[in-house]
């Protein structure tokens, strides 16, 4: 089990940050994660492929942060004008360039399709597993997502 | 510091420095307005943050992981395949639409013809069927849907719709809303405390999309309810199983989504 969490929590880590989110965020949702992993074990087939089963939880683990994030921002009420720094790493947005940038300017769903597929490594089949969906939908979103993609590369290319 | 004013590179290289050095602390105004002028500054900053990040993630986060898990390790029985579950989930739809039957007239099944019958009987197994396995599909994380849940609910609307106007026929209506908001008032009664069954059941898997779960747990009740009142009603023209048959599967389908969506909203994350 420590082996399956050492192995896994990297990409875990990888795709949380995907959503810009701060460090200290992205702890708690891995947290949050494993626990419902954990949780939801009796779930697991060992005929089934792992990768997928875990993707699916960490998907709405993030969805669900998102939105406890943003019902927590809601009431929140600014008491005093903010301070003139900016908290290291607490942004995740450093004005990247390049292929990083392009991605985060993808919707969310697409942008899953194509981490899951090119950083992950994983089969349109296992995307369609962990994304909830079927794999003609997944074949969709990716061809969307590449299409997009190019029509940046050319735009930022001229 | 006034708006505008460069800051000199190497007093940024030298702010980056301590700032990487002591990871968590702050990076000052003037650096960051500095950052958004240079390229070069920019290039190292990113170069910096990006390596920052693929870190592997830290002892304590993985130590307060495998701790918290492993103290909480019990053998479970594990959840049966999909198929098995669907299985399940269509007995229980049997079980339930045979009692609510046995203690009603079945005076809908006198008035039928054996096209009728035949026709309509297979529309709802169909349904059952497909419903039965969008259930098992949700409660597994990580399984392979072969059709969305929104397309199982719509194709089978779409198919008791079909039916129904292909197999009965049209009548002029007699005291339309009168009996027929008896058959919806009814249906819905059904429907409520059959959706709790079906909420309980699939609560023993992982359910992750609460919206789309209400909206099929809401269906599936909605079916049983269409099953019992196709069954039980003397009324059996199109525009009564249309509108007030068809009605109680298209309300408890919606307040499946809006119940699933409440939940997800406002509910306990998971679980």
């Amino acid at each position: 089990m420590v082996e399956l969490i050492q192995r896994v929590s990297p990409g875990l880590w990888r795709y949380f940050l995907s959503s810009q989110i701060s460090r200290s965020d992205v702890e708690d949702l891995l947290q949050d994660c494993w626990l419902r992993i954990h949780r939801s074990r009796h779930t697991y087939r060992p005929s089934d492929p792992l990768l997928p089963w875990i993707f699916a939880i960490a998907r709405h683990t993030r969805l669900d942060g998102y939105r406890r994030r943003r019902r927590r921002e809601s009431r929140e009420t600014l008491v005093a004008t903010p301070p003139e720094v900016i908290a290291l790493g607490e942004h995740s947005a450093p004005a990247t360039t390049g292929l990083v940038d392009m991605l985060e300017r993808l919707p969310e769903s697409q942008r899953d399709v194509v981490l899951m597929l090119k950083v992950s490594d994983m089969s349109m089949e296992e995307v369609a597993r962990a994304t909830s969906s079927t794999v003609g939908a997944i074949k969709q979103k990716a061809h969307r997502a590449y299409a997009r993609l190019r029509e940046m590369i050319e735009k930022e290319g001229t | 510091m006034l708006a505008g004013v460069k800051t000199d590179c190497k007093v940024v290289d030298a702010e980056l420095d301590r700032q990487f050095a002591g990871r968590g602390s702050q990076l000052s105004l003037d650096a960051q307005r500095h950052l958004d002028e240079c390229e070069r500054c920019r290039t190292l900053y990113s170069y910096l943050a990006e390596e920052f990040p693929a870190a592997a993630v830290s002892r304590e986060v993985e130590h307060h992981i495998v701790q918290t898990i492993q103290g909480s390790l019990q053998p479970v029985s594990q959840l049966r395949s999909t198929a098995a579950i669907a299985a399940q989930l269509m007995i229980v739809f049997l079980l339930i639409v045979a009692a609510v039957i046995s203690k009603m007239k079945v005076v809908g099944l006198e008035v039928m013809n054996l096209p009728q019958l035949i026709g309509i009987s297979t529309i709802l197994s169909s349904g059952v069927v497909l419903l039965a396995l969008t259930l098992a599909w949700q409660m597994r994380p990580g399984s392979l849907r072969r059709i969305p849940e929104w397309a199982s609910v719509g194709i089978l609307a779409a198919s008791l719709m079909v039916g129904i106007v292909l197999l009965f026929p049209w009548k002029t209506p007699d005291a339309f809303v009168v009996r027929g908001w008896r058959c919806l008032r009814a249906g819905l009664i059904l429907a409520v405390p059959v959706s709790l069954v079906f909420w309980f059941l699939v609560r023993r898997g992982a359910p992750l999309g609460l919206r789309s779960l209400g909206a099929t747990v809401g269906a599936i009740a909605g079916l049983l309810a269409v099953t019992v009142l196709q069954f039980s009603c003397d009324l059996q023209d199109m525009g009564h199983l249309l509108v007030w048959h068809g009605g109680v599967l298209v309300l408890a389908t919606l307040a499946g989504t809006l119940v699933g969506d409440c939940l997800s909203r406002f509910g306990p994350p998971f679980r």
